[in-house]
C-alpha cells in the first residue's frame, strides 16, 4: 500500500508538472500579449489626472479621479477579456462543420460558453494582475465594500453573458453575410462610446447618457465597472433589470436565428 | 583549368545550435546557462562541375544538401573551404551572382499568390533589370517550351500545383541564367506533370546548356533528368559518379506490394524474389530487375494467388544511399 | 558575361539608385494589383479602419464638449494629431509593409533566403515586398481629419506633408530596429508587435500628458513624440528648427535600423543560432 501510494503519487506529480509546464507557457504567452492593458492604463491616469487638474476639482459627476482610474481598469478587463468565440462560429458555419454540432441550441451555445469561461477567466485575471499595480500606483486602494462584492460579481457575470449572447449573434450571422469581422468590429466600436469604455457614461451629455442606458452596451462594461467604484443600491437593480429585459430579448433573438439557422442546415444539407 | 560552372574545395559548414534539455528542469537551466553544441552540417565537401552538366545531388533529410546550396547561392558563409560559381566567390559576390544564376524550391514559391503568373513575369523582368524587348521575346519562347500560354492571365491560387510548378521554372529562368538551381521542383507532382517538368528541364539544358542542380527525394527525377548523382549523407559526399553507375549498381531493386484476395495457405515462394513480409492477405517482396524482368515477376506473382491489388516500386532513397553506405 | 538581355549595368551610383527605385515602384504596383484582387475585403478593410479611427474622434468630440482643453490641447489640435499619426503610420505599412513585425516573422521563418537569392538590395526588396491594406485607409483618414483641423495655410500644408513623410520614416525605421530583433532572440514577433502598437497608441494622446521618465521614455525607446507631438508643434509654430530635428531622427531611425538589420544578417550567414533545415 505504502508503494502504491508512492507511485500515486509521483504519477499525478508527473501530470503536474507537466500542466504546470503547459500553464506556464501559456500564462506567459498571455502575459507578452497583454502590455497594451500596461499601456492604456498609464495613459489612462495621465490624461484624466490631468483633467481633473485643470477642472480643479475632487469630484467630476460624482466620480473622484480614483473612482475613474479603478473604473477604466474593470472597464478594460472585461473588454480584453471578453469570451471571443465568434470566429469559431463562423468558421464552424464555413466549413460546415456545425452541422454536426448544431444540436441543440442550448448544448451548442452551452458549450462555447463554458469553453470561454475558463480560457476568460484566466485571461481576466491575469489582466488584472498586470493593470492593478498602475491603478494601485496612482489611485490607492479602490473603495469597495466586502458586501458589496457579491452584487457585483452578479452583475460582472450579467456582463460576461450579455457580451458572450451579441457575440453568439454576430457569429451566427455568417449563415448569411461573408465578413462577420466587420460586424464584431463595428460592435466592438459601439461599446467604445455607448458601453463607457472610452469615457464613463457619467460624463456624457444627458440625453447620450439616457440613450446608452437604455441599450444593451453599458450592460457589458460600463455597468459593473461602475458598480465596483461606487456601489449603490437602486443602481444595481435598475441594471438587473436592464440585463433580465435584454438577457430576454437576446435569447429570444438567438432562439430565433438558432431556429433559421437550423432551418437553413436542413434545407442545404451543411 | 577549363571555366568550370562550379568549383567545389573542401566546403564545410558548422552551426552552433543552441541545446535545451527535455522537462522543467531543462528549461529553467536553459535560461541560466544555455548550452551550445556544434552541428557538423557539411563536412568539407569538393566536386567540380562542368557547364552544361545536369547533376543530381540526393540525400536523406538534414545530410547537408540545403546547406550546400545555401553556401553555393550566397545565402550562407561556410565555416571552412573554398567555392566558385562562375568565377565567383558566392558569398561575397551574392548580389553579381545573382544576375546569373536561378532558384526554385518546391516548398517556397516564388509566384505572387493572387496574381497571374504574367505579373510576376514582369516583376522578376525588373528584378533582373531586363530589356522589354529581348524579356517579352524570352518570355515567348519559354511560354511555348513549357506550354503554360492558357495559364499566363489565371491567378495562380487557382492553378494545379504541375502547372504552378511549370510557371515557377520560367520564372526562373527569363534572366537566362547560366546555373539553375532547382530543390525538389516535382514534390507533390502526379506522374503527368512530373514528366512534363523532367522533359522540360532536359530541352532547357540541351538547347541552351543551362547548368543544373537538381535536388530530389525522387529517384525518377534523377534517373530521367540526371546524367551524374551526388550522393550526400552526414554531411559528406559518399557518391558522386554518372547516374548509369548507379542505376547499374543500385536502382535495380524493386519492391512489390500485393494484396490477395484469399488468405494465403502457405509461404510465399518465387524463384529470385525476396520476401521481406508477408501476413494473411498480403505481402511485400523485393527483387533485382537485372536479375528478373519486372513482367515476369508479376506473373509469377499473379499465378501464385489472385490478386487484389499490385503496387511496384524503387526502393526510398534512405535504403539505397544506406546500400551504398554500406558497400 | 550575357549582355544581350540586361542594360548596361550601370555604374554609377545614382544610375543604381534609379534602378532600385523603378525596382520599388514595380514592387509597390504588384502589391496594389495583388490587395485589389479581393475586391471587397479591400474595401472593407479600408473603410473598417475609417471606423477604427473615426470612433476616436467621436471619443475627443464628447470629451472636448465637456472638459473644454487639456493640456494645451483642443479638440482641432487633436484632429490635427490624428491626421499626422495616421498618413505617417499609413504611408509607412502602405509603401514598406514588411516592417515591423512581419520583418520579425519573415525572418523567423527562413523566408529571407528567397530574396537572397535575388540581385536587389535585399533591405529595400524586404520592406517594399508587401502592402498593409488597412493602412491605404489610414492614409485617406488622415487625409480627412487633417480637413478637420482646419488649417490651411499653404505652409501649414507643406510642413503637413513633410512632417507625415518624416515621421513614416521614423516608424519604418522603428519597425526594422524591432524587427530585426529577431535575428537574435526567438519571441522577437510577438515583443515588436507590442512595441509597434504601443508607438501607435502613446502618439495618438496628447504627448504633453506625460512628464518625467516616461517623456524620456517617448523620445527614445518608444519614440511616439516625435511620429506625433513634434510634427504637431512643427505645424502649428511652423517651426523650421523643429522640423529639422525631426528629420534627424528620422535618420537616426531608419540608420539604426538599417544597421541592426545588417548586424543581423551577418549573423543569420554565419549560420549560428539557426535551426539546421
Amino acid at each position: 500500500m505504502w508503494i502504491q501510494l508512492r507511485v500515486g503519487v509521483a504519477k499525478y506529480g508527473a501530470i503536474a508538472g507537466i500542466n504546470l509546464q503547459n500553464q506556464l507557457a501559456y500564462v506567459w504567452d498571455t502575459i507578452s500579449r497583454s502590455t497594451h492593458i500596461v499601456v492604456f492604463m498609464f495613459i489612462f491616469t495621465q490624461l484624466w489626472g490631468a483633467v481633473y487638474r485643470l477642472q480643479d476639482v475632487t469630484e467630476i459627476n460624482g466620480l473622484t479621479l480614483a473612482n475613474t482610474i479603478w473604473y477604466f481598469l474593470m472597464a478594460e478587463v472585461l473588454q480584453i477579456g471578453q469570451i471571443r468565440h465568434d470566429t469559431q462560429i463562423t468558421e464552424e458555419i464555413k466549413s460546415g462543420a456545425i452541422a454536426y454540432t448544431l444540436g441543440k441550441p442550448y448544448n451548442y451555445l452551452g458549450y462555447h460558453f463554458s469553453n470561454g469561461m475558463g480560457e476568460t477567466i484566466v485571461k481576466m485575471g491575469l489582466l488584472w494582475l498586470l493593470g492593478s499595480p498602475i491603478a494601485l500606483a496612482f489611485a490607492g486602494w479602490p473603495d469597495v465594500r466586502l458586501a458589496h462584492l457579491p452584487a457585483i460579481a452578479v452583475v460582472y457575470l450579467l456582463a460576461i453573458v450579455v457580451n458572450f449572447c451579441i457575440i453568439s449573434l454576430i457569429g451566427l450571422m455568417a449563415f448569411l453575410i461573408e465578413d462577420t469581422f466587420s460586424l464584431r468590429l463595428i460592435y466592438q466600436k459601439i461599446v467604445f462610446i455607448l458601453g463607457g469604455l472610452l469615457i464613463p457614461l457619467d460624463f456624457l451629455p444627458e440625453g447620450l447618457q439616457r440613450v446608452a442606458g437604455l441599450l444593451p452596451f453599458q450592460l457589458t462594461t460600463y455597468a459593473p465597472a461602475r458598480l465596483f467604484v461606487g456601489f449603490e443600491w437602486p443602481m444595481f437593480w435598475r441594471q438587473l433589470q436592464m440585463g433580465a429585459i435584454w438577457l430576454a430579448i437576446l435569447l429570444g433573438l438567438l432562439s430565433l436565428q438558432y431556429r433559421w439557422a437550423a432551418r437553413r442546415l436542413a434545407i442545404n444539407g451543411g | 583549368m577549363p571555366d568550370l560552372a562550379v568549383a567545389v574545395e573542401g566546403l564545410a559548414k558548422t552551426f552552433v545550435v543552441r541545446h535545451k534539455a527535455p522537462g522543467l528542469k531543462g528549461s529553467l537551466r536553459a535560461i541560466v546557462r544555455p548550452s551550445r553544441r556544434d552541428v557538423e552540417a557539411v563536412r568539407e565537401v569538393s566536386f567540380a562541375i562542368q557547364p552544361g552538366e545536369v547533376v543530381g545531388l540526393i540525400g536523406p533529410n538534414g545530410a547537408g544538401k540545403s546547406t550546400t546550396i545555401k553556401m553555393l547561392t550566397g545565402i550562407l558563409h561556410p565555416t571552412r573551404g573554398d567555392a566558385t560559381v562562375l568565377g565567383l566567390v558566392p558569398w561575397e559576390d551574392r548580389r553579381r551572382l545573382a544576375y546569373h544564376i536561378g532558384s526554385v524550391f518546391g516548398q517556397k514559391p516564388q509566384l505572387w499568390y493572387h496574381l497571374p503568373p504574367e505579373d510576376t513575369f514582369r516583376l522578376f523582368a525588373r528584378i533582373y533589370e531586363l530589356d522589354q524587348d529581348a524579356y517579352r521575346r524570352r518570355r515567348a519562347e519559354l511560354v511555348e517550351l513549357f506550354e503554360i500560354e492558357p495559364l499566363l492571365d489565371v491567378p495562380v491560387r487557382k492553378l494545379s500545383l504541375g502547372q504552378r510548378m511549370r510557371c515557377e521554372v520560367v520564372a526562373s529562368l527569363l534572366h537566362r541564367p547560366r546555373v539553375l538551381f532547382l530543390d525538389e521542383p516535382t514534390i507533390g507532382l502526379d506522374v503527368v506533370a512530373k514528366e512534363k517538368i523532367r522533359q522540360a528541364i532536359q530541352d532547357m539544358n540541351a538547347e541552351e546548356g543551362t547548368t543544373i542542380f537538381l535536388t530530389s527525394h525522387d529517384a525518377g527525377d534523377i534517373e530521367k533528368v540526371c546524367r551524374r548523382v551526388i550522393i550526400i549523407n552526414h554531411g559528406r559526399i559518399i557518391f558522386d559518379d554518372r547516374t548509369a553507375v548507379l542505376k547499374r549498381q543500385y536502382l535495380t531493386r524493386k519492391i512489390v506490394d500485393v494484396r490477395f484476395h484469399e488468405a494465403l495457405t502457405g509461404p510465399l515462394e518465387i524463384p529470385g524474389v525476396h520476401v521481406i513480409k508477408q501476413g494473411t492477405f498480403g505481402a511485400k517482396l523485393e527483387f533485382d530487375s537485372q536479375e528478373r524482368e519486372v513482367q515476369s515477376v508479376i506473373q509469377d506473382v499473379m499465378a501464385f494467388a489472385s490478386c487484389q491489388d499490385i503496387n511496384i516500386s524503387d526502393p526510398p532513397m534512405e535504403e539505397i544511399i544506406r546500400d551504398i553506405y554500406q558497400a | 558575361m550575357d549582355k544581350t538581355l540586361s542594360r548596361q549595368r550601370a555604374g554609377t551610383l545614382l544610375a543604381h539608385v534609379r534602378v532600385e527605385l523603378a525596382f520599388i515602384r514595380g514592387l509597390v504596383g504588384i502589391n496594389l494589383a495583388s490587395a485589389m484582387e479581393y475586391r471587397a475585403t479591400f474595401l472593407t478593410q479600408i473603410f473598417g479602419m475609417f471606423l477604427n479611427n473615426g470612433i476616436y474622434f467621436v471619443f475627443w468630440y464628447l470629451f472636448f464638449d465637456r472638459f473644454g482643453t487639456v493640456q494645451g490641447y483642443n479638440l482641432e489640435e487633436v484632429y490635427l494629431l490624428f491626421a499626422i499619426v495616421a498618413m505617417g503610420f499609413g504611408l509607412a505599412y502602405t509603401l514598406a509593409g514588411n516592417t515591423g513585425w512581419r520583418l520579425a516573422t519573415i525572418i523567423a521563418q527562413g523566408r529571407l533566403d528567397y530574396y537572397l537569392a535575388l540581385p536587389r538590395n535585399l533591405l529595400a526588396h524586404v520592406l517594399f515586398s508587401h502592402m498593409v491594406v488597412s493602412a491605404i485607409g489610414d492614409f485617406f483618414f488622415g487625409i480627412m481629419a487633417f480637413f478637420f483641423a482646419g488649417r490651411f495655410h499653404p505652409a501649414e500644408i507643406v510642413l503637413f506633408v513633410v512632417s507625415c513623410v518624416l515621421s513614416g520614416c521614423v516608424i519604418v525605421g522603428y519597425g526594422l530596429i524591432v524587427g530585426s530583433a529577431a535575428f537574435f532572440f526567438g519571441g522577437a514577433q510577438q515583443m515588436s508587435m507590442q512595441a509597434a502598437n504601443a508607438l501607435v497608441s502613446f502618439a495618438l494622446y496628447p504627448n504633453t500628458l506625460f512628464s518625467g521618465f516616461a517623456r524620456l521614455l517617448l523620445y527614445t525607446l518608444i519614440p511616439a513624440i516625435f511620429i506625433g507631438g513634434i510634427p504637431v508643434d512643427i505645424v502649428l509654430g511652423r517651426d523650421g528648427r523643429l522640423l529639422a530635428g525631426l528629420a534627424a531622427a528620422a535618420a537616426i531611425s531608419l540608420g539604426m535600423g538599417t544597421w541592426l538589420f545588417y548586424a543581423g544578417l551577418r549573423r543569420y550567414e554565419s549560420g549560428s543560432d539557426i535551426n539546421v533545415m
